[in-house]
């Protein structure tokens, strides 16, 4: 009886010593390094007010998703489209091969739905639509919350600036082909019905348009905390963008007034001892401020374009150096010749082993903390006087034109220009900028690397003629396999391979 | 010595003087041999009288008057009980002869005979031959079903092991791993293999599904010795040996000259063939821009532009080679091995121990790469009262291990780079007449390929022999693993047990990327340091309730709870800037560029119950049920149930087959039930989920997991049946058929890319099935006394197929990167671009396409030069194996002893990736295979291999051509040994010594010098860190 007792005593406190679970709360678990809805809802809850904590951290983090390492070295996000802007142009010639990032982009190469490149282009400006929507769906889009609005005015100005980016790539310009197949349209449900087969370019454009003058409506009059915000000129910039490539010169010449109103542009001094590394620098109107935490190091846009540093286009020696033809357009007295390695000058130091016309115009930052630059007043400037060009009004043009020239060249002194002699003036001024490839799409011109004297690397010395499908992606692989919408028939075509003439 | 050994077993065994009635004598010899058995434990049954027998097995024994019969056993040999007599001869049969041996199952023990599941099991005897530092690696070919991979020579790498197939698309295919009884959390490597007594693999539902929630991959069941009654015996065992590297490399070009015509061909390819440009031009251009376009190496003595003739191609007569190096010759030498182990067993009929101490110290066949380990076991077992056990297990050991960046496609990884790079690029850096430039430490300078005029195109910023010295990669791991238990038996039939344990691990390590060269020199240097602690918690209450009525009918009943959580926390900090440039702590550096902290959980709760009936030990049946609660999934969809039903019949025990002289066991078992898979890679899969991030001082929220609500277990029936048997006494096996199906399958299934990132959600989807059969056979060639010679062997078929595709994805076939999945084929069925051969007329690469018709049906296939315009098709092939397993056979001659273990596999196809990239068209600094010799050229029109071309996409594109079937022969183990005869060493007090010699992966039969297809299942290969080959001479000395 006793032994029975005791036992009895044992085995329940045996059970009372190992016996854990049997409720709810033992299931509480998870992984406290990342963020779920519950602890959103939770922040939301304290404090019915705060519904800005939620939203402002899910623009931010749009904003890092921009800047951040995507697919292996040659894809570090916006960044890294906007060098491949140059390199499938003929704005850089690339000293070699390097370690071959960015080689088949300069020959061109990757235009074919199976490659990797068409994919993860998509793939990033889609996360960014993605990510504007989840935002814009969290907001009641008649708020009447300052901070709130400047939040949807932000989101709207991403998205639109993501669809325009997605607009060019994927098919031929705008104007002329505007029933051509564009890509799938993706709203919030608060917006309408979304559209996932390739809506027509007129779709996209509509829709681009839409969203920046949301934007615009938003912004106005909020004040930002820093330049790495869209606020209400770096929308109406952007807008211009779009409008340039619309052909709607009223609308590019009146939104890129706006844009840069607030924004000086540099003097000659102060364009020399530019590296266009930091954000606080005069002419910015908006980019990214790299720090120690997020820069992404050798995968980063520095990494290929400074020569100064350790990275690929710098110790490693694929030098991006300025189209030699381009260099040649220059006159003796322009200051952005200081820019580059000139063939005449006289070097020293470190520049004494750079090739002849590398890129001195982007300078090392240590640490790799260079900051990313979007926009500038200058190109606002450039906008506007192409804009009165074609419009006809090149006297306007030139007046406008010459408020950069001042401080370019002085010897430039011109009472009439031409819209082409206003984009050979962008070309130079925006050098490794990233417009290259989309100024020969909406300008319908043609890739010219194959001249005497050409600097370009020897198998990549080729012209491409204008509209060829080489300088347009197609349609990624995975989107056909996946979306039920797109199908094969749905393809850009391939390029002739007549279109590259060596 | 002799002496007190004797003394202190006798105290332990509390041997008491009780009222002597009868005086045994007796001699206890092994069955095997004849030789006398020292040291055999013979104890009255019932009583604690006993004793031991002496160095010429000899015994007495006063018996008291109740004594009726005695237990006799001994270490590794079946015990046996004779009736007291005055003068008894014991043979003890040796375990591994033992036809009814136990094997570790769910939640207890089972008898083989009445055993209805299927479980495969691998004794100590076999483990401890192996010089595997990780104790999955034992498993390669060791058993029938159990398929392994290693992709890593990493001393302390683990395998991966898939039992029955691919469990799992997405979801861990891992099995669950149960070291004593408790799921394992911690990397296998932190126990030392030599403390293991069996592994046993349990495959079916029967044996399984008792761990239902993650019972589905199967179950590994790794049990640590334990302390045996008998004498007390120390062991010592001391192998010391070298590692070299064990599959080698690439039949690769290794001459610079060959290199540069060869490069110079490419370039004048792409010049003649793509740019247009006349034949003199082409030939001209690419002698002019050969070595800028290889980034200024010029391994010869004359001028860059001279170095290959333009009309000919043909490299410069009078050019003479400055220097040649050799990346994988300076990069490797053989590392020492050295394993010390001593074990130390007691036990009597109230306290058994068993301890132990191990000590390894492993050099990789590279710098920087190696393991150390101590481990120590104890485990001890109480009688207390007759009603009353308890126990504890405690085991502890320290790991550090130095494991480069290696395996990758990253230039710093020398079996990457070292492969991949041509021959003209120098280790060292030399000046203009080739002579090594003398750093200021009076040492040669490495060659990072960034100096001021030469630019190395390939691994610019690298240089994997250097970095891999100065970078440190140091990990250290603090085990400790407790566990208690105890049982009480009330009731008469009942028995109550409490198991409870906590496995701590805690890792700390530094990731250190040196400033002296590399990615890390112009931030002067880069150190990460992190520290996880894991803690898992587990405890089990279990109710066993036996009884046989009539003698016929056993019952069995288990009723038991467990409950488990874990917890993971990690800290790290990166810092960059280091003052001392081979200090890696960061208070060394300055510039704090990050700093992180997380920490994740796990839960899981289950009831379950296990009956098992069986009749005369004829027939035998079995059910069980578990209910299972998982925290990975939403608490509407948390809860899971599983069962299984099995039964088996010993055909032998009848009386129709009693009289069979040939047959001495036959089994036949069935099985079937249900399993579970919790195992997705993420704690709260069906919570949408955002990391913060720093934006400029600010938050940011990055969307980074799309959640589920609706997600839940991945189920799957599984089937077995197989009989086993024993015939004329010698040859033994068993064979079996499984078919697994399984469906709700966790996947991750990629979502359109306009959808964006996050790229893909994880759902129930999909319904696949494995179904196979499996052999494992032995049999004894030679079975006397003095001559024994055992061969076996063990195979597997397996047959993999989807039943059932996402309903929103075509339904003919959908396309998951290089595999298509279609219904009625693997889940690895390649998939893509099919090669055509080559075009005779210019060397093209041709790929086939469709041709339709006019209303666009498919009437046939046409070749074109691109993969644009290529249509991609199924290649009929899949990475599964049609066979897989292993050969044995030991040999054993007197005194000596010989075994040899081989593992193979039969059909399967994998990629060849890194043979793809050395057989591109050109890609400055990317060497060449030999078999580019082959190539086309005007003058060799027909042939397969296209010609060079320099920068194309499409001469090496990812087709069938580089698809290479996967079949291959290894040779596991070899051993040979001699024991020294024990009538010699019993004179000088010790039990037995043992010399061997062993060596391990010892030779790879592939496709093609340098492939090494064990790396995965999916058929994919890369640069991994090879092989290593381990060569030992040991002994072991038992006391």
């Amino acid at each position: 009886m006793i032994k029975k007792n005791i036992q009895h005593i044992l085995i329940g406190s045996m059970l009372c010593m190992s016996t854990v679970g049997c409720s709810d709360s033992f299931f509480d678990t998870g992984n406290s390094s990342v963020v779920t809805p519950d602890d959103i809802e939770e922040i939301e809850k304290n404090d019915p007010e705060a519904l800005v904590k939620i939203v402002q951290p899910m623009l931010l983090g749009m904003y890092t998703y921009m800047t951040s390492l995507q697919n292996g070295h040659g894809d570090f996000g916006h960044m890294s489209y906007v060098h491949l802007s140059d390199m499938m142009s003929d704005e850089i010639a690339m000293h070699t091969a390097g370690s071959g990032w960015f080689t088949f982009d300069y020959g061109l190469d990757y235009w074919g739905a199976q490659y990797t490149r068409p994919y993860y282009y998509w793939n990033f400006y889609f996360s960014m639509i993605n990510n504007a929507n989840e935002l814009i769906n969290k907001i009641s889009l008649s708020t009447d919350n300052k901070e709130l609005q400047a939040i949807l005015g932000q989101a709207y100005a991403l998205r639109g600036f993501s669809y325009f980016m997605l607009m060019q790539m994927y098919q031929q310009t705008y104007v002329g082909n505007e029933s051509a197949k564009g890509c799938p349209i993706y709203i919030t449900l608060q917006e309408g019905e979304s559209i996932p087969s390739r809506a027509p370019l007129s779709a996209v454009m509509s829709r681009i348009e839409s969203d920046f003058e949301t934007s615009l409506r938003y912004l106005e009059g909020w004040s930002r905390p820093s330049k790495i915000h869209v606020n209400y000129d770096v929308a109406a910039g952007l807008y211009a963008r779009v409008c340039l490539v619309k052909n709607d010169w009223g609308k590019a010449i009146e939104y890129s007034r706006i844009a840069r109103r607030n924004t000086p542009i540099y003097t000659s001094e102060e364009l020399k001892s530019e590296g266009f590394n930091n954000i606080n620098s005069k002419e910015w109107m908006w980019g990214a401020d790299i720090t120690a935490e997020t820069t992404t190091i050798f995968a980063s846009f520095f990494s290929f374009i400074c020569s100064y540093d350790a990275g690929y286009g710098g110790a490693v020696g694929a030098y991006r150096k300025i189209d030699a033809k381009l260099f040649d357009t220059m006159s003796e007295s322009d200051v952005r010749r200081s820019q580059f390695k000139d063939p005449n000058g006289s070097y020293s130091g470190e520049e004494l082993v750079f090739p002849n016309y590398t890129n001195l115009k982007f300078k090392k930052v240590s640490n790799w903390e260079a900051d990313y630059l979007y926009m500038r007043s200058s190109e606002m400037l450039l906008i506007e006087a192409e804009a009165l060009a074609h419009q006809g009004n090149n006297a306007e043009a030139a007046t406008v034109l010459g408020e950069l020239m001042r401080h370019r060249d002085a010897s430039w002194s011109q009472s009439s220009v031409s819209a082409e002699a206003v984009y050979g003036q962008r070309r130079l001024e925006l050098w490794g900028e990233g417009f290259g490839l989309w100024d020969k799409l909406r300008l319908g011109k043609g890739i010219e690397r194959n001249y005497s004297g050409s600097n370009h690397l020897g198998q990549y010395k080729f012209n491409v003629v204008p509209k060829s499908w080489f300088m347009h992606y197609q349609i990624p692989l995975s989107e056909i396999d996946n979306n039920q919408y797109i199908n094969s028939g749905d393809q850009n075509p391939s390029p002739y391979q007549s279109d590259k003439q060596y | 010595m002799r002496k007190f050994t004797f003394i202190l077993l006798l105290f332990v065994l509390g041997a008491s003087v009780l009222m002597a009635q009868t005086n045994v004598t007796g001699h206890v010899v092994s069955a095997d041999d004849g030789e006398p058995v020292i040291g055999a434990s013979i104890v009255v049954k019932g009583t604690t009288v006993g004793t031991v027998s002496d160095y010429d097995g000899n015994f007495t024994l006063s018996v008291p008057s109740e004594g009726r019969t005695l237990v006799v056993s001994y270490v590794g040999m079946v015990s046996q009980e004779v009736p007291v007599a005055p003068r008894v001869h014991v043979k003890l049969l040796s375990q591994s002869q033992d036809l009814d041996e136990v094997i570790v199952v769910a939640y207890g023990t089972a008898k083989k005979s009445s055993f209805t599941g299927s479980a495969g099991n691998m004794g100590s005897e076999k483990i401890s031959k192996l010089q595997v530092s990780e104790v999955s690696k034992a498993l390669e070919g060791a058993m029938a079903g159990v398929q392994v991979t290693s992709s890593s020579g990493q001393p302390g790498s683990s395998a991966t092991i898939r039992v029955r197939g691919i469990g799992s698309i997405s979801a861990s295919s891992n099995p669950l791993i149960v070291v004593d009884g408790v799921p394992y959390e911690g990397a296998l490597n932190t126990i030392n293999p030599q403390d293991i007594e069996s592994m046993s693999v349990l495959k079916d539902a029967a044996s399984n599904s008792l761990y239902g929630a993650r019972g589905a991959n199967g179950v590994i069941m790794i049990t640590t010795r334990k302390g045996k009654v008998g004498k007390v015996s120390l062991t010592l065992d001391n192998r010391t040996g070298f590692n070299v590297r064990g599959v080698r490399g690439y039949d690769v070009l290794d001459s610079s000259s060959e290199y540069y015509e060869l490069y110079w061909e490419a370039m004048r390819n792409q010049q003649y063939y793509g740019a247009g440009a006349s034949a003199y031009n082409a030939g001209q251009y690419a002698s002019n821009n050969l070595v800028s376009q290889l980034g200024g190496y010029n391994s010869f003595n004359v001028a860059n532009d001279q170095l290959v003739d333009p009309l000919t191609g043909r490299l410069n007569s009078s050019a003479q080679l400055l220097y040649q190096d050799n990346w994988f010759d300076e990069a490797f030498s053989a590392g020492l091995r050295q394993e010390n182990n001593l074990s130390i067993s007691a036990g009597s009929d109230k306290v058994s121990s068993y301890t132990s101490f191990g000590f390894l110290t492993e050099d990789s066949y590279t710098e920087q790469s190696n393991l150390k380990r101590y481990s120590a076991r104890t485990k001890i077992d109480y009688t207390i009262t007759d009603w009353m056990k308890a126990g504890v297990n405690l085991g502890a050991s320290t790991l550090t291990t130095n494991a480069p960046n290696v395996g990758g496609t990253n230039s710093s990884s020398i079996f990457y780079f070292g492969q991949q790079v041509a021959p003209i690029y120098p280790v060292y850096m030399r000046d203009a007449e080739g002579n090594y430039l003398i750093g200021s430490n009076g040492s040669r300078v490495y060659d990072y390929g960034t100096s001021d005029y030469l630019k190395r195109p390939i691994g610019a910023n690298a240089n994997p022999i250097d970095q891999q010295a100065n970078n440190i990669r140091e990990s250290k791991r603090d085990v400790v693993n407790a566990k208690v238990y105890a049982q009480i038996n009330f009731l008469k039939d009942f028995v109550f047990t409490v198991n409870v344990s906590a496995d701590n691990f805690n890792t700390s390590t530094i990731d250190f990327q040196t400033p002296i060269g590399g990615d890390a020199l112009n931030v002067n240097g880069r150190s990460t340091k992190s520290s996880t602690r894991t803690m898992a918690f587990n405890a089990n209450q279990l109710l066993n309730w036996s009884r046989t009525f009539h003698d016929k009918h056993s019952f069995e009943v288990l009723l038991g709870h467990e409950s488990k959580s874990d917890v993971v926390s990690n800290l790290s900090a990166t810092k960059e800037n280091f003052f001392v440039p081979t200090n890696p702590e960061l208070d060394n550096g300055v510039v704090l560029t990050d700093a992180s902290s997380t920490k994740q959980t796990y839960s899981l709760e289950g009831y379950f119950s296990q009956a098992k009936y069986s009749y005369r030990d004829k027939y035998y049946l079995s059910a069980s049920y578990r209910l299972d609660g998982s925290s990975k999934f939403h608490p509407d969809s948390r809860w899971g149930s599983f069962w299984s039903v099995g039964g088996a019949w010993r055909m032998t025990q009848e009386d129709f087959l009693s009289n069979v002289d040939y047959l001495n066991d036959l089994k036949l078992k069935a099985s079937f039930g249900t399993q579970g898979n919790d195992n997705v890679p993420n704690s709260t899969p069906y919570k949408d989920q955002y990391t913060v991030v720093p934006q400029d001082g600010e938050i940011g929220l990055v969307y980074v997991f799309r959640g589920n609500p609706n997600l839940t277990w991945e189920k799957s029936n599984n089937f077995n049946v197989g009989f086993d048997f024993r015939l004329w006494n010698r040859f033994s096996g068993s064979v079996e058929y499984f078919y697994k199906k399984t469906w709700d399958l966790l996947y991750s299934k990629q979502l359109p890319p306009s959808q964006g990132a996050p790229s893909s959600i994880w759902e129930n989807t999909m319904k696949m099935r494995n179904s196979g059969v499996e052999a494992e056979l032995s049999y004894d060639i030679i079975s006397r006394s003095k001559v024994r010679w055992n061969v076996g062997m063990n195979l597997t078929h397996y047959d993999n197929r989807l039943l059932e595709l996402p309903s929103d994805r075509p339904q003919s076939g959908w396309a998951t990167g290089n595999y298509l999945m279609r219904k009625g084929a693997s889940i690895y069925n390649w998939y893509g671009f099919k090669f055509a051969g080559v075009n005779p007329e210019n060397g093209e690469s041709l790929f086939w396409a469709n041709e339709y018709d006019a209303s666009g049906n498919v009437v046939g296939q046409k070749k074109v030069n691109n993969t644009n315009e290529a249509d991609r098709y199924e290649y009929g092939k899949s990475s599964i194996p049609a066979v897989y397993g292993g050969f044995n056979t030991s040999l054993q001659y007197r005194q000596f002893d010989m075994s040899v273990a081989l593992s193979y596999q039969i059909g399967g196809w994998a990629m060849d990736s890194q043979y793809a990239s050395l057989m591109s068209g050109g890609s400055a600094g990317t060497n060449w295979s030999k078999d580019i010799y082959d190539r086309w050229t005007p003058e060799n029109p027909n042939t397969n291999i296209p010609r060079l071309h320099e920068g194309s996409l499409d001469v090496n594109a990812t087709t069938d051509r580089f698809l290479t079937s996967a079949s291959h022969l290894s040779l596991r183990n070899v051993t040979l040994g001699y024991t020294l005869p024990g009538k010699v060493l019993s004179r000088v007090g010790i039990e037995g010594v043992r010399f061997y010699l062993v060596g391990d992966n010892l030779f790879l039969l592939s496709a093609r010098k340098g492939f090494d297809p064990r790396q995965s299942f999916s058929g994919s290969t890369g640069p991994s860190y090879s092989a290593m080959t381990t060569y030992s001479l040991g002994f072991n000395v038992r006391f």
